[in-house]
């Protein structure tokens, strides 16, 4: 309202402004006293105007942090909603299960039980155990997201970090006919940085692209610099990310996997990290051409 | 330059044996364990700066290991050694706080230089931040 107003304004006053300026110049010139009163006159609603029009320009100012404040919020909730969902459903499923084996359970138990009910019940027992794992596993990885780390500096060589973290996750990838292609700089400085949580956010980001893709897929991964900042990029050729998820895969608990198969926590954890450290992790997909992350960390801390 | 004290965990006495010897060699102060338990009560008794332990361990597995030492000292480093490179302990092993993970065979130079860099980030922790 208030900014499509101001801007109205300012678009009269461009041809206003010389043409009055012009005028009151003309009338100066063919009679002096009338051209000084006209000149006041002009002056003071140029003056005018221009107050009303930069109040207007403050009022739009203040609408638009509004709106923006707004939207934030409403992202905020979307996100809370997402996690609550999230640990809902993790916690959920484990528990559903646990349920049914300790009816099925009650039921053996009701009379005396034959060996094979027995055995049953112990298999019952063991499901259980593995359920309450996953739930353990669960809020360990929560705990792990909210934990303040207070990271350390060392210096740490970027390639050896990735390529220690790949040489993990080759021999998974190598049975489904993964290919990894590295290009690493091999003249990349020493950075300053905590090494445990960099090899976390690098493992982080390999699982997820060996997931991505088919097999014998291709994954690629690059280190260079840029702009004061030490890059590493994982590419995969994967399904891409559709544009409508890209805000949302940071969230924590955003999850495209099969449930069961990721809680949708790797990247929320890897983000905090790199943030911590200082920098940030920017993506580049599009849905069918494959997802590319580069964490970025400045190389003078 | 101080002595590293380092509590080496393995199931297989031959390789304790071995690289006893080979990081007494190069002035590291060298203390093993046959289990985690071992390891355990060795470190409610003693302290080390770094623990190099081994994933695959008969009765308490090397992550329970990890997750007990990391609970009860958190001060101290620790490296994970596997000879089953999967992914699994890999993730488990780095996001329950290990400082760094090995895949056997490995050189002793590299385990050396791994154990300095675990020390040196133990030290940095103490001092509370950053070095610089």
């Amino acid at each position: 309202m208030n900014l499509s107003r101001a801007r109205r304004m300012a678009r009269i006053g461009q041809y206003a402004c010389p043409v009055s300026f012009l005028l009151v110049l003309i009338a100066t010139w063919k009679s002096p006293p009338v051209g000084g009163l006209i000149a006041a006159v002009v002056t003071s609603g140029v003056c005018m105007t221009h107050r009303a029009f930069s109040k207007w320009l403050e009022d739009a100012d203040e609408e638009r942090s509004e709106l923006g404040e707004q939207l934030v919020q409403t992202q905020k909730i979307l996100a809370l909603g997402e996690i609550s969902t999230g640990i809902a459903h993790e916690i959920n499923n484990p528990l559903n299960v646990i349920m049914q084996e300790a009816e099925l359970m009650r039921m053996n138990l009701l009379s005396d039980p034959q060996p094979a009910e027995v055995n049953e019940i112990r298999e019952s027992l063991d499901v259980i155990y593995n359920q309450v794992e996953r739930c353990s596993d669960i809020t360990h990885k929560l705990l792990d997201f909210a934990r303040n780390r207070h990271p350390v500096s060392q210096r740490a060589d970027i390639n050896r970090l990735v390529e220690d973290m790949l040489a993990l996750v080759e021999r998974e990838a190598s049975p489904r006919n993964i290919r990894i292609f590295k290009e690493l700089n091999d003249v990349m400085p020493m950075v300053q940085t905590d090494p445990p949580l960099l090899r976390q956010v690098f493992l982080n980001l390999l699982i997820n692209a060996v997931q991505a893709v088919e097999d014998g897929g291709t994954i690629v991964v690059s280190t260079y610099c840029d702009g004061g900042m030490a890059c590493a990029e994982v590419r995969d050729d994967g399904p891409g990310i559709a544009s409508s998820d890209l805000e949302r895969v940071f969230n924590p608990f955003f999850t495209t996997k099969p449930p069961g198969k990721g809680t949708g926590l790797g990247l929320s954890v890897s983000l905090r990290i790199v943030n911590e450290l200082g920098g940030d992790i920017k993506l580049k997909s599009e849905p069918g051409n494959g997802a590319a992350f580069t964490v970025r960390i400045p190389l003078n801390n | 330059m101080t002595q590293i004290k380092v509590l080496v965990v393995d199931d297989e006495p031959d390789f304790l044996k071995l690289i006893k010897r080979r990081l007494g060699k190069r002035n590291i102060d060298v203390h093993v364990a046959e289990s985690g338990q071992q390891a355990l009560d060795f470190l409610s008794e003693s302290t080390a700066d770094v623990v190099v332990l081994d994933v695959k361990m008969p009765g308490m597995s090397g992550i329970e290991t990890l997750k007990e030492v990391r609970r009860r000292h958190n001060e101290i480093e620790v490296i994970m050694l596997t000879g089953h490179g999967s992914m699994q302990s890999g993730i488990e092993g780095i996001s329950h706080g290990a400082y760094d993970y090995m895949l056997k065979p490995f050189s002793i130079d590299d385990l050396l230089e791994r154990i300095r860099a675990a020390y040196e980030h133990g030290r940095l922790k103490l001092r509370g931040g950053s070095s610089a």
